[in-house]
């Protein structure tokens, strides 16, 4: 189930609480992305992934540290767009010979005004409505010097480089954010740059649904599944897609532990047997589960009794 | 009993176990300090289960964001209301009986939540919200129906908007529909004769109560 065969775009992780974000602008898109901690990315990654397009995140780290977390340097022999965002952008100034400083100018934190430079930019293409354009800024340390192949684009009070670019090597810097929606023009600068990287925008629901069914039948071939039904949506569209691709080789056991809301469980069950004809084990083991929390109040234990006894009651029906 | 022993054999030979673990949950985290070790969070729902049952795992959702497995839900046939439902925690309603739970609070606490969602329904206001569900306080109160005295459990009402879960804001009711809701609870569900409802943002609060 690894991947489904689509155009790649690697995100790399610095650490910053808004990573998830620019893959989910990216989905938007309709374009594929994965997320991968910095730790884990080697020439052999790469190689192996081979992304169309790289985007470096944000991260609360200093590249003027010692040992700042950094990707390899082979990223940028694999003649692919990157763009580096806040941190990213300072690790690409950091590895390509700019400077960053330590509060350069004076920290930005939230919206911030961003000026366009005379210069055009395909990165910016469209962006700027007006001549200033909001955008949310998170940073303390900044880029002070860049270096020759790279140019201005943007810049805002206390950012001189806010956007910066190496054209001819499509390698792009942003101090802001673009991918949160504190900063409206960010999916277009992300559109801009899914082109610049020439990405076909094959990633659809639909298209996902048809590999995922192939891959299912594939995977399982002739063996059975199990599937644990909670009366949730996410457990429901897993079993009904493994249903649609390998049929009565499936059977799904819904725990009722009697703690859903009303109607739940005799509309999970009337849905599955009835409507879609999926084979189903319906345990009611209500008593069982309030006897195991009686006389506990803590909501951790409670947690986690259910969780326990979910695991045995399932465990001792499969 | 004879009918699920027959189950159970009939899939004895069972190698895969299905998960609906998604993207989210199986993004590895990095370490603020930047350290080597990248950690993988255990999926919420069955944590632990793989290890001991020695299946292999099918989880064909573990690319999919939340609202990519709605829209996937509804083109494989689900319907709308279904994929559309507020989030529900996997403890269910034990986390929102605040406290010590028993079968009459269950009982009490799912009459309630089932009113509260319908007056939201009617007044058409489900899908603006993010979830909104009731808790059942652990105190009972003092109370007046009638010319009778009562002495009976109190619940709290929540509903709050959110983009992802992470941040909240809590629902702005009308009076009008506050009053209707708590006149219907106290009314239909014997045993509460008191109706709050919960005006906490997400941070300092959490949405669920436990």
């Amino acid at each position: 189930m690894k991947n489904l065969n689509h155009e790649k775009l690697l995100i790399i992780d610095f650490g910053s609480q808004v990573t998830q974000l620019i893959a989910r602008r990216l989905r938007e898109l309709n374009i594929y992305s994965e997320i991968h901690p910095f730790q884990k990315i080697s020439s052999v990654f790469l190689k192996e992934m081979d992304p169309k397009a790289i985007i470096l995140s944000g991260g609360p780290r200093s590249v003027t540290d010692k040992d700042a977390p950094l990707p390899p340097k082979s990223i940028f022999n694999m003649n692919i767009p990157i763009l580096g965002i806040c941190y990213g952008q300072q690790v690409l100034m950091h590895m390509l010979g700019g400077k960053v400083k330590k509060s350069f100018k004076t920290s930005e934190f939230g919206r911030t005004k961003l000026r366009k430079t005379s210069a055009s930019l395909d990165l910016l293409k469209g962006c700027f409505r007006k001549k200033h354009e909001d955008v949310w800024m998170s940073h303390g340390d900044s880029v002070s010097k860049i270096p020759e192949e790279f140019k201005v684009y943007g810049q805002s009070d206390n950012a001189t480089y806010a956007v910066i670019a190496d054209v001819n090597r499509r390698i792009y810097g942003v101090q802001f954010h673009p991918e949160v929606h504190h900063t409206p023009m960010g999916k277009k600068l992300l559109e801009n740059f899914s082109k610049i990287s020439g990405f076909k925008y094959d990633w659809t629901v639909e298209s996902f649904r048809n590999k995922a069914i192939a891959k299912i039948k594939t995977c399982v071939g002739q063996n059975k599944v199990i599937c644990g039904l909670s009366g949730g949506v996410d457990s429901s569209v897993t079993a009904l897609l493994i249903h649609k691709a390998i049929g009565n080789k499936l059977t799904c056991i819904f725990v009722d532990h009697g703690l859903l809301r009303e109607g739940e469980a005799e509309s999970v069950v009337k849905m599955f047997k009835d409507n879609f004809k999926i084979k189903l084990i319906h345990l009611k083991e209500d008593k069982l589960f309030l006897n195991a929390l009686k006389g506990v109040s803590d909501p951790e234990r409670k947690r986690k009794i259910i969780g326990n006894l979910f695991i045995e009651v399932f465990e001792k029906k499969s | 009993m004879k009918y699920l022993k027959k189950k159970a054999k009939e899939i004895k030979d069972v190698t895969f176990l299905a998960q609906g673990t998604l993207y989210p949950d199986v993004i590895e985290s990095v370490s603020p300090t930047g350290g080597p070790s990248a950690k993988i969070k255990s999926h919420h729902n069955v944590g632990g289960l793989p290890k001991k049952m020695k299946l292999k795992l099918l989880e064909p959702l573990r690319e999919l964001f939340k609202d990519e497995v709605r829209t996937l839900g509804k083109e494989i046939g689900l319907p709308k209301e279904f994929v559309s439902r507020h989030p529900f925690p996997g403890p269910g309603l034990a986390i929102r009986c605040v406290g010590e739970i028993n079968q009459e609070k269950v009982d009490l606490l799912r009459k309630v939540d089932s009113v509260f969602v319908d007056q939201i329904r009617k007044h058409g206001l489900y899908d603006e919200i993010w979830q909104a569900f009731a808790a059942l306080l652990p105190a009972k109160s003092v109370g007046v129906m009638g010319d009778q005295r009562t002495y009976n459990y109190s619940c709290a009402l929540r509903a709050v908007t959110s983009v992802d879960g992470m941040t909240a804001d809590y629902y702005p009711f009308s009076h009008n529909f506050l009053g209707e809701t708590s006149a219907r609870i106290v009314n239909e569900v014997k045993g509460i004769n008191r109706v709050t409802y919960d005006i906490t943002s997400k941070p300092p609060g959490t949405i669920e109560w436990e």
